[in-house]
């Protein structure tokens, strides 16, 4: 585990998904990410932890080449995400899913082809009935059907959270980035969503994302990074940030995963629900 | 040289950097723009609903506001000209003005002032709010270009309506002339078409096209420049639409200004 610092040049022994290298992100004055350098493994799933504004967010999304940052270099599967050639930029999108933490649905579309278009642009050899199978099979999974004809205002936040999960899955990708993917979905659609999740990440795929919830962090995690103040300050194995002696890692995770969690034990249950984590 | 003078000058030549990298990156976003449109013709399912709805907007919904401002200046200019050309002993050249006034002139411009006006802030709306609400990094995201998937059905689309609306325009625009007068000059159809088909040539109606598809490939250009200029608050949105609009308009009198000088070249 690397401790205290901006980079995780130790990140575990396995070739790296996505390669940040002394990033920095501006906000006007504000500085988001201060000279963060990380390797995020491949086939696994990381996490990245801290408390509200202290850069996760910005982080995934730099990772995720949505973001482009005010200094470093960001590699995703290989490709130079800055400079790279457009067709190796979108043959990488076309590979890559993202679940955004308010949504990000197209407005002005109905929910059908908020998950059609991806298909279509990639796909256009694709027949209407083969595009419209595939979507239908994505909402059944979350009973979603009926709300397929409706725009995205009209539903919940749940709801829209589902579809954006639903869309960011609907390419099939190999790498995902996933910003709260459960937050204001109700706790059927959180098992299902995770259910996938776990199918997704036994099939190899890489997975990086934002989360306050302890039920995902146990299930899912391989990698834990947290965060504070846009600093990058543990990278190791869920297993050795869980049980990190450091005070201040301990905070931050006691405040992100439950504010109840004051003492040595806490972290520990809550990471560890069924007591077969580590 | 005074140190007042080397800071005017340090500053003007920052100023003259700053505006020709604004110019350079604009131009690479027009380039980028060409460069993308074969794409839509791969693409047509998902590109066609947008370049449809686009022309909708556009081109469908403008005819009657056309339609009144070419009726009207075609009866301004059938007025005066048969009011005044006659002192004269001019009055024969009332077809010739028509077709420069009407088909070379005004009626690319005009078209242009009102797609400009309807469409083109529109459009700046629409990206800027698509900024705001994340839709464009979806897009991102999901590997889908917004310059592929936004503008080039847009660009296409502003494009064909201009030029159809400009066709509508003269159309209007010559009828309503026609229609006044009868008031002032009673005369049969087939004369009054007699002498416009005398006056226009195949340059002229070569230089309105040319006008109207430049216009158009403009005004989407300059509207979704400004859309994607939008970057985190909702009050830039109305800033970028009036910024589109005071550009747009500019670079379409000089644009004007240029195209007619070709024609007299």
């Amino acid at each position: 585990m690397n401790g205290m610092s901006s980079t995780n040049t130790e990140t575990p022994g396995t070739q790296p998904c996505v390669r940040l290298s002394n990033i920095s992100v501006w906000f006007e004055d504000f500085e988001a990410l201060k000279d963060v350098s990380v390797e995020f493994p491949l086939g696994k799933t990381t996490l990245i932890m801290g408390p509200s504004g202290c850069g996760k967010s910005t982080l995934l999304k730099v990772a995720a080449g949505l973001l482009p940052p005010d200094r470093g270099e960001v590699e995703i599967a290989g490709v130079d995400a800055l400079r790279g050639r457009p067709r190796a930029l979108s043959a990488m999108r076309k590979s890559t899913g993202f679940v955004f933490q308010d949504a990000g649905l197209w407005q002005n579309m109905s929910l059908y082809d908020n998950l059609a278009l991806p298909i279509e642009f990639h796909y256009p050899e694709r027949t209407e009935g083969v595009v419209r199978r595939h979507i239908y099979d994505w909402a059944k999974r979350f009973d979603l059907i009926s709300v397929l004809p409706l725009r995205p205002a009209t539903l919940s936040g749940g709801e829209r959270k589902l579809i954006s999960f639903c869309r960011a899955m609907i390419l099939n990708p190999n790498l995902l980035f996933l910003d709260e993917p459960t937050t204001f979905v109700d706790r059927l659609g959180v098992e299902r969503m995770l259910n996938i999740l776990r199918e997704k990440k036994s099939a190899g795929c890489s997975m990086i994302g934002v989360t306050h919830d302890a039920d995902l962090t146990s299930q899912l995690a391989d990698y834990i990074v947290v965060m504070k103040a846009g600093e990058l300050r543990v990278f190791g194995t869920l297993s050795e940030v869980a049980r990190s002696k450091d005070p201040e890692v301990r905070e931050i995770l006691a405040d992100v995963l439950d504010e109840a969690a004051t003492y040595d034990g806490d972290i520990l249950d809550l990471l560890e629900p069924n007591g077969d984590l580590f | 040289m005074p140190e007042q003078d080397a800071g005017f000058l340090e500053k003007l030549g920052a100023g003259t950097l700053r505006r020709l990298a604004a110019v350079l990156y604009a131009l690479g976003y027009f380039f980028e723009i060409l460069r993308e449109i074969p794409g839509f013709f791969l693409r047509r399912r998902s590109g066609l609903r947008v370049l449809t709805m686009q022309m909708l907007f556009t081109g469908f919904e403008a005819l009657p506001v056309i339609a009144v401002i070419a009726l009207g200046l075609g009866g301004i200019i059938v007025i005066q000209g048969l009011s005044l050309l006659p002192q004269f002993g001019q009055g024969q050249f009332i077809y010739t003005i028509l077709v420069i006034v009407i088909t070379r002139e005004l009626g690319p411009i005009l078209a242009a002032f009102i797609v400009f006006a309807r469409s083109g802030t529109a459009i700046t709306t629409e990206i800027g709010n698509m900024v705001i609400n994340r839709e464009i990094e979806a897009f991102i995201a999901t590997g889908i270009n917004p310059i592929s998937y936004l503008v080039v059905p847009r660009f296409l689309g502003v494009t064909l309506s201009m030029m159809l609306l400009n066709v509508y325009f003269n159309v209007f625009g010559l009828l309503g002339s026609f229609f006044i007068a009868q008031l002032f000059q009673p005369l049969p159809f087939s004369q009054y078409a007699a002498g416009l088909f005398e006056a226009i040539s195949g340059a002229d109606i070569a230089s309105t096209m040319l006008k109207s598809m430049m216009f158009g490939a403009l005004i989407a250009t300059v509207s979704t420049f400004y859309g994607f200029r939008v970057e985190r608050s909702t009050t830039e949105i109305p800033q970028n639409a009036i910024r589109s609009i005071s550009v747009g308009f500019t670079l379409l009198i000089v644009a004007n200004g240029i195209l007619t000088l070709v024609y007299y070249l």
